[in-house]
């Protein structure tokens, strides 16, 4: 117990140097083979620019050990927390999507993906144009050749 | 670059990681969902939503058209087609149901790897079941769901395709009838959970040995009866059962961290009594224990353990032990002893839900005197307890004294959660200074 916990050290695509605690990194199944075999030397990130690699470290340091414990108060807490986490705008959401795909971070990724989900559930078509910045580019013809089809739609 | 690869494996990786971002990856404010992610990723997301939902994005635009049939998982949620009060609505909605699986599966130009189907019933009978499997048969399907609710006389009688689905990871079915399939096992099978699927005890034996990379095991059927359930799972980390077995063995199964046992045998046709096979069923059952941190002992599985002789510990400690929830009666004094021998042979134990059981308005006098022992000798000390959760909470005098007795033994715990059937109470504080451990 007494030993001192290992760091490792990471480099943004903007050149940002950062340090987390190795039990962090090997959650991170891209890199988890460098960090296992010792390296000691910072590991360049070129896809990641610094302040999302902030906010991915952020995320795994809250939730590492945490998502198992039993603890009820720790998990309503991590809940809550998650939820202001993720109040960012949609290109800091889609970034840490890409970055969590990108070092392979399975509950960062499923997490974001999920939130990109909710984000149009429920919308009509129309609010998920609006939320996904594209516009009607069918014809009326096109737009009813596939609502025949798929009659069993609901909430057209 | 100033790093120095040691090995190739990590030239390899290295330049993996420093590929250039191609130009997709450059985010500029304002862009669309389109042009921000890869389009792998999209597919991933329409996973996320009801099945309904996903295929309507094909509305979007003519870049999303055909999105949908590429991705990789496919979920279909009752909720999407509920079924009606009204019978004519409800085989509507069916009618949508088997509409929308069809044409999906039909459509479909990319690889289903997920495909989960969760509904209450299906009126039109199960012809259409049995051709989504054959047509999932060109998928490499590596989890597999189908859960059909009520209908207990008329079970699905499961596709043999399903048999061929070597690659499958996960598999769920409730309510299907499997005994007429030759099992021979999923060779990486990692999570099979069977709900209301009757097996006999020797097929479920087979079939759980001849899935060796298991990690996760549920069987739910209360009317199944397994006078000796061996289970031999090396790499079994979660254990969930409900049926009634005389005797369970848990061989090679040093992983094993999670067990939520449930009986009730008044359940089984064959066995109306409590199951007696051993001396003392909580020592034998102790043996399965090994390395296990959550336990959960619910409905009648506490009576159960308590058949027998009950000793005041078990012959050997279990340091692993960090939760365990135990559903109770109590007025109940040999379910308070078995409660107690378990507590006190888990020395680590942190967390202690108690569910209480029964609603008969107790007598204050006869409650007044039960544990009458335990208060005098002021109990076991349980030092490592932070954690108390109570839930069917009814105000029963009964169940205030055997609490008062649990609280006063454990003088570390942080916190105190209270449920009651109807709504959660709080003042957790005034709670435990009623209890007197403060």
């Amino acid at each position: 117990m007494s030993s001192k916990k290992k760091v490792i050290t990471l480099r943004s695509s903007d050149g940002e140097i950062f340090e987390v605690e190795e039990a962090v990194a090997l959650e991170w199944l891209t890199i988890k083979p460098l960090v296992e075999s010792g390296c000691t030397d910072a590991i360049p990130l070129p896809q990641v620019t610094g302040n999302i690699l902030a906010k991915v470290i952020e995320y795994c340091k809250k939730h590492i050990g945490a998502s198992e414990s039993e603890d009820r108060k720790i998990l309503y807490e991590l809940e809550s927390w998650d939820a202001d986490f993720i109040k960012v705008d949609q290109g800091t959401l889609f970034d840490l999507i890409r970055a969590a795909d990108y070092l392979t971070i399975k509950t960062l990724f499923e997490f974001t993906c999920q939130t990109v989900a909710d984000t149009i559930k429920h919308k009509t078509i129309e609010e998920v144009r609006h939320i996904f910045r594209e516009s009607n580019d069918f014809t009326p013809e096109e737009e009813k050749e596939i609502r025949g089809k798929s009659w069993w739609l609901q909430g057209l | 670059m100033a790093m120095a690869a040691e090995t190739d494996s990590h030239r390899v990786l290295l330049d993996v990681l420093q590929q250039e971002p191609n130009s997709s990856h450059v985010s500029e404010p304002e862009t669309d969902l389109l042009s921000a992610l890869p389009r792998g990723i999209i597919e991933i997301i329409l996973c996320y939503l009801p099945l309904d939902e996903a295929v309507r994005t094909s509305l979007v635009s003519k870049r999303w058209r055909h999105l949908w049939k590429t991705m990789p998982g496919i979920l279909f949620n009752y909720k999407s087609f509920p079924v009606a009060e009204i019978e004519e609505d409800a085989w509507y909605n069916e009618l949508k149901l088997v509409e929308a699986v069809g044409q999906v599966l039909e459509n479909h130009a990319g690889i289903i790897q997920k495909f989960v189907i969760c509904h209450p019933n299906l009126l039109f009978g199960h012809t259409n079941i049995d051709q989504w499997m054959s047509r999932l048969s060109n998928f490499p399907v590596r989890e597999f769901a189908l859960c059909l609710w009520r209908r207990h006389d008329c079970r699905y009688k499961m596709h043999h395709s399903l048999l061929e689905w070597k690659g499958l990871r996960s598999l769920e079915i409730c309510n299907c009838s499997i005994d007429h399939l030759p099992l021979t096992g999923f060779k990486g099978l990692k999570t099979l959970h069977l709900f209301s699927t009757p097996m006999q005890q020797e097929r479920f034996e087979y079939l759980v040995k001849s899935c060796p990379l298991l990690e996760i095991l549920s069987y739910s059927n209360p009317e199944s009866y397994f006078p000796t359930l061996k289970i031999e799972a090396p790499h079994l980390l979660c254990f969930n059962f409900n049926g009634v077995f005389d005797k369970l063995m848990v061989r090679y199964a040093d992983s094993l961290t999670q067990v939520y046992l449930r009986m009730e045998w008044s359940r089984s046709d064959k066995s109306k009594e409590i199951p007696k096979a051993c001396t003392s069923n909580l020592m034998d059952f102790s043996k399965c224990l090994g390395n296990v941190k959550i336990l959960h002992v619910k409905t009648q599985f506490l009576k159960y353990l308590m058949h027998g002789y009950v000793p005041e510990r078990l012959p050997i400690p279990f340091p692993n032990m960090r939760a365990i929830a135990i559903e109770t009666d109590p007025t109940c004094q040999a379910e308070f002893e078995a409660i107690l021998c378990m507590i006190k042979s888990f020395p680590c134990l942190r967390s202690l839900t108690i569910s209480f059981r029964g609603t008969v308005e107790d007598d204050p006098e006869e409650i007044a005197n039960q544990f009458v022992e335990h208060k005098q000798r002021r109990m076991v000390q349980l030092p490592e307890i932070h954690q108390v959760e109570v839930r069917g909470f009814s105000d029963r005098f009964s169940e205030l004294n055997f609490l008062e007795l649990f609280l006063r033994a454990s003088p570390n715990v942080m916190r105190l959660w209270w449920w009651t059937p109807s709504r959660v109470k709080g003042g957790a504080r005034e709670r435990r200074r009623w209890a007197g451990c403060d």
